[in-house]
């Protein structure tokens, strides 16, 4: 990213950009007040820091041995029954469980809480989902076939019509980004791997520079000048205003 | 890596070691000493954690943060990766580990943008303080691990791989986040012209 990076970005933003990105500097009084307060940190042994971090890291321990403690006990005691489809009303336990977080506040002194879990009943505990997941969601590809023939009669009794439409799930196909990080990884050592996974992979529009660029890349260490100038005619033709764009000029450059 | 004024950040006691990282002059790669990281790179501490939605209010607070673990870890920094790559993944994860207090998330609703503070060229100024404004308004709509891969691709300027390594992803993953971020700016950008408009339409 060493182009100008606002590339293919709209002029208001690019305004913003330039004109909004410079933070506010520090004042003289707030100069002087970090100044002070570093030099304090730096006249504490590292020790004592060691030790305020190591009290942080022994409560959030602590407390995820006896959340692992409570959950396996209750897990136990509790066996799960068939169908369980909520908490039922008597279990007083308000809290569902979680995982401990500590409430640290570095600037009144080493003062640590930790709120540890009850040990309620877990019914199922989801998996969290972090944010960049949910942007290459992996749900598999769903193939819907033609309905079973109404001569068909179920064995059940069910009538044909009531019966469900078969689907066959295929595997989903490898994480795009993955095969990119991959192709990357292979530019140094094996160019020409990299240049066989970018051209075989999964071929998203949302990734086409990226593709692009791996491709190029490839093509630069393999020595390969024709290919390397035809690819970069095409991609400059393509995404003028693309990230990348600058970069790819300096590759072709004579 | 560019500083507040958007020059390449290299402080003037700083020199690259064999492997090109950069080092702080007359400090060995075996370790840092919080006041000289502070000497050399306190205004790019300061400059990250505003980029990173730090506040007026508690800006010097998570700032005495990062030179805590600057001064706790920095014993054990090698000088595998230029100190300032260093200093911004302790903003982040100090800037994390401040968004997910509850009370946090309560007031950012209400908290007020940061004062426009007087110098001797009102007008330019106003106009900064207001572009600033806008941006920290429009990348507070961000998720913090979009707004970071944005922060450091578009006004730091690193590079994909060093972006990976602190945030601790593929680089496809950085490409993916730049890109939804980008769009989710450009977004975020017209809504709140067209909101501005409209009030000023009224």
């Amino acid at each position: 990213m060493s182009h100008d990076p606002h590339d293919g970005m709209s002029p208001s933003a690019r305004a913003l950009l330039r004109h909004g990105a410079a933070p506010r500097l520090r004042t003289a009084s707030e100069r002087e007040r970090t100044a002070a307060a570093v030099h304090r940190i730096a006249a504490t042994p590292a020790i004592a820091a060691s030790v305020w971090f190591g009290w942080k890291g022994a409560a959030l321990a602590t407390a995820l041995v006896l959340g692992g403690v409570a959950l396996v006990k209750s897990r136990h005691v509790e066996a799960p029954p068939p169908r369980v489809a909520h908490v039922a009303p008597s279990v007083s336990r308000p809290i569902a469980p979680r995982a401990p977080t500590p409430t640290v506040e570095p600037a009144t002194g080493p003062t640590v809480s930790v709120t540890a879990p009850p040990p309620a009943r877990v019914v199922a505990p989801a998996r969290a989902v972090a944010p960049h997941e949910t942007a290459f969601p992996r749900a598999p590809r769903v193939v819907v076939h033609e309905a079973p023939s109404a001569t068909v009669e179920p064995s059940d009794g069910v009538s044909a019509s009531a019966a469900p439409v078969p689907v066959r799930l295929d595997p989903p196909p490898e994480d795009e980004p993955r095969a990119l990080e991959r192709a990357r990884a292979s530019l140094s050592t094996d160019p020409a791997e990299a240049l066989r996974i970018v051209e075989s992979g999964a071929a998203s529009e949302r990734f086409a520079e990226e593709r692009a660029l791996i491709a190029m890349e490839a093509e630069r260490r393999l020595g390969r000048t024709d290919s390397l100038h035809a690819r970069a005619e095409a991609f400059l033709r393509r995404f003028p205003r693309s990230l990348y764009a600058e970069r790819v000029r300096r590759w072709v450059a004579p | 890596m560019k500083d507040s004024t958007g020059r390449a950040h290299t402080a003037p006691g700083d020199v690259k070691n064999s492997a090109g990282a950069l080092t702080l002059h007359n400090e060995s790669t075996a370790g840092l000493d919080v006041e000289s990281v502070h000497a050399a790179h306190g205004d790019f501490v300061w400059a990250s954690l505003q980029r990173l939605g730090a506040r007026d209010a508690d800006l010097e607070d998570r700032f005495q943060e990062v030179f805590l673990v600057v001064h706790q870890r920095g014993a054990g920094f090698e000088g595998r990766s230029l100190v300032t790559t260093w200093l911004f993944g302790i903003c982040l994860r100090v800037m994390a580990a401040h968004r997910r207090r509850a009370w946090v998330r309560r007031e950012r609703a209400s908290d007020d943008l940061p004062e426009v503070r007087g110098t001797d060229a009102p007008d330019q100024d106003l106009e900064t303080a207001e572009a600033r404004r806008r941006l920290a308004e429009v990348l507070d709509a961000m998720d913090l691990d979009r707004r970071a891969v944005f922060v450091m691709a578009m006004l730091e300027e690193m590079p994909a791989d060093e972006i990976a390594s602190i945030v601790g992803v593929p680089v496809g993953t950085v490409y993916s986040r730049l890109h939804a971020a980008r769009q989710e700016f450009e977004s975020t950008l017209r809504r709140l012209e067209a909101r501005d408009a409209h009030r000023s339409a009224r």
